[in-house]
């Protein structure tokens, strides 16, 4: 809560300063799963956004508050909050960007003790161009997750992970990367340490003109110090949006992967699997009454497959919202 | 008081001065330039005749003592061939740097002789104004892709020109270069609603993914309350539900970050050797370049008006 004080205050005092941005949602729907009763959610949002120039980068600062309620018959509410800062600039034949990322996840249940879960990231990267069209980027990061409850457990990750990207004609771009995650898990019930490596190469392709589409497609090895196990992961990402008339556009994510072998020798709070086991397909339609305020709808079915390989959860959501933004 | 305006008369005496000889050094650049384009040619050419030379000698099965001494002749053609050329760029390098110091000189010209015209217009400001602009077009990058050149533009006075002939040929030169600022101004009005729409468009992306980075902690409501009570040894579904919970929150934020990245406006997008820009900064600069030709634009009409007159 001091932090988030903290950075409210900090951005309260720089936006005079700079270009300040802000949006307000408010969504309603229904939430059905398949494991249990369904619920009536409700979620509100509220984002700042301060950018800021200097003449050597520049700066931008996001504040981002989400409250939310499901009717249950244990009722939750959830507040997340997440704050970003983030500086880009310009060197030789380059851009370079540092960031800064906070999320803090507050889970209430009148039935059990609250929840707590934080993450925190810290990078640099720099984009070269190559030449014409040839870009390379290089980027390495600190990540830090705390899933503050009994027995806790954290994890250390050092990303390294570097991508040539060559740009087609039509607005298009192709990107070959590779990435190595190194990682580091605390369990509090647990003596010592779990090592590992996670690293693979990935392709992606983005179009950004009309329409946007974003494609990728990534391929993940492990190496744990506890199991000889190597597993495999696939993982596939797309994003597509589009406005269909002046003022209605279309969006859709999906997400999808699929991890083999299912790991059984390492204790669950030790578990490295850094991607998650539910797949998303979301569509989202939004309608621009004015510059300033929209309508929207979105609905979306989701699929976990748990690590055990045999435990399945889906559902679907669907919500009706409206928004403010300036 | 004496001493503020007599500081103020001495600094843009001062400043005048500062932009001529700016002016004058970029004149002798450019010829500079042509100079040594000229003879890059000239030496690229001499080079290609000496090598397609040696290669006919080569043929012809020339003694070695005559292909060794031709050789080294032509590698000191081409060391000078490189020479001319590095010169060459170092000239178009300065020739940039001064091209935009003079672009910021006449920008700020305008934006003062704007302002003195908004409170007093007057025919002498108007035209000192039209004398700035042309001289930022000039230098300006859109320059290249005009269909006239605005120097002469620059020289037309209809007051001078007395002659039918003469002011039927700077009328219709007047009225072609008013076609070809119509046509420039129409394509830069296409780029910018086209550069909107995509800065719109990433916007809504990117909050549609801030909203799927929300969206996701939802589902795994039950995951998060099971992690209070669980015992960390146990095997069993709800076990591998806490280790899922966390990966799931770890990989979520990860989704949401390298998406937001490709998204937001910070990303670059013109990745050329010369420059990165982004999607604002773009549209910014179109913004600007199409205002600034609309008002050019005014400033030929009025001018052609001028002649058109009896």
């Amino acid at each position: 809560m001091r932090r988030l004080l903290l950075l409210v205050c900090f951005l309260v005092l720089t936006a005079s300063a700079g270009d300040v941005q802000w949006r307000l949602s408010a969504e309603n729907g229904l939430f059905i799963r398949e494991s249990s009763e369904s619920a009536l959610l409700s979620r509100l949002s509220g984002r700042v956004l301060i950018r800021h120039r200097f003449s050597f980068a520049r700066l931008q600062m996001q504040a981002r508050l989400t409250p939310e309620w499901m009717n249950t018959p244990e009722t939750l509410s959830t507040v997340k909050f997440s704050g970003k800062i983030q500086a880009t600039g310009r060197l030789m034949r380059g851009n370079w960007r540092t960031f800064f990322l906070l999320n803090d996840y507050y889970y209430n249940r009148s039935e059990t003790n609250p929840v707590f879960y934080k993450i925190s990231r810290l990078g640099i990267s720099y984009v070269h161009a190559s030449g014409a069209g040839k870009t390379v980027d290089v980027s390495a990061e600190y990540a830090f997750r705390n899933w503050d409850t009994q027995p806790f457990n954290r994890t250390n990750l050092f990303r390294i992970s570097s991508e040539f990207a060559l740009t087609l004609p039509l607005h298009t771009k192709l990107g070959l990367s590779v990435t190595a995650n190194h990682y580091e898990i605390h369990a509090q019930n647990r003596a010592g340490l779990h090592t590992g490596w996670q690293m693979g190469p990935g392709i992606s392709f983005r179009h950004q003109n009309r329409f946007i589409m974003h494609y990728s497609l990534h391929y993940y090895r492990l190496f744990s110090s506890l199991s000889p196990t190597r597993q495999s992961t696939v993982f596939v990402r797309f994003l597509w949006g589009a406005f269909i008339t002046k003022r209605l556009s279309a969006f859709v994510y999906v997400d999808y992967q699929r991890t083999r072998p299912v790991e059984r020798t390492i204790p669950p709070e030790w578990r490295f699997t850094p991607f998650e086991s539910e797949n998303w397909s979301y569509l989202k339609l939004e309608y621009d009454v004015s510059a300033h305020f929209g309508l929207y709808g979105k609905g979306g079915y989701f699929k976990d497959i748990l690590p055990d390989g045999n435990t399945i959860r889906s559902g679907v959501q669907f919500m009706a919202g409206l928004q403010l933004t300036k | 008081m004496k001493y503020l305006i007599l500081f103020l008369i001495l600094s843009v005496s001062l400043w005048g001065q500062q932009v001529n000889k700016q002016e004058a050094q970029f004149e002798t650049l450019q010829k500079q330039i042509l100079h040594t384009e000229q003879q890059f040619q000239k030496a690229q050419q001499q080079l290609n005749n000496y090598l397609s030379g040696t290669d006919s000698l080569k043929k012809a099965r020339a003694g070695a003592d005559v292909l060794t001494r031709r050789t080294a002749q032509a590698y000191e053609f081409a060391k000078t061939v490189e020479s001319i050329n590095s010169r060459l760029r170092r000239l178009k390098n300065q020739g940039r740097t001064l091209r935009s110091r003079l672009y910021r000189t006449y920008s700020v010209q305008i934006d003062s002789l704007n302002k003195e015209l908004s409170t007093h217009p007057n025919d002498k400001t108007r035209k000192q104004l039209f004398s700035a602009m042309t001289k930022r077009l000039s230098v300006s990058p859109v320059a290249e892709s005009l269909h006239f050149n605005p120097a002469y533009i620059g020289q037309i006075d209809s007051t001078v020109l007395k002659e039918p002939l003469g002011r039927e040929l700077a009328q219709s030169y007047l009225a072609q270069a008013d076609s070809s600022l119509s046509r420039e101004i129409d394509q830069l009005q296409k780029k910018e609603r086209e550069m909107q729409q995509i800065i719109s468009l990433r916007a809504k992306a990117a909050d549609f993914v801030e909203e799927m980075d929300d969206t996701r902690m939802t589902s795994f409501e039950p995951i998060a309350t099971k992690a209070t009570t669980t015992d960390a040894n146990a095997y069993s579904d709800d076990a591998e539900r806490i280790g899922t919970a966390k990966d799931l929150a770890n990989y979520q934020s990860e989704t949401y970050f390298l998406l937001m990245h490709a998204l937001e406006p910070g990303a670059s997008i013109n990745e050329d050797s010369s420059q990165m820009l982004e999607y604002p900064e773009l549209l910014q600069r179109l913004s600007q370049t199409r205002r600034f030709l609309q008002q050019y634009q005014k400033q030929i009409q009025r001018k052609l008006q001028s002649i058109r007159k009896p």
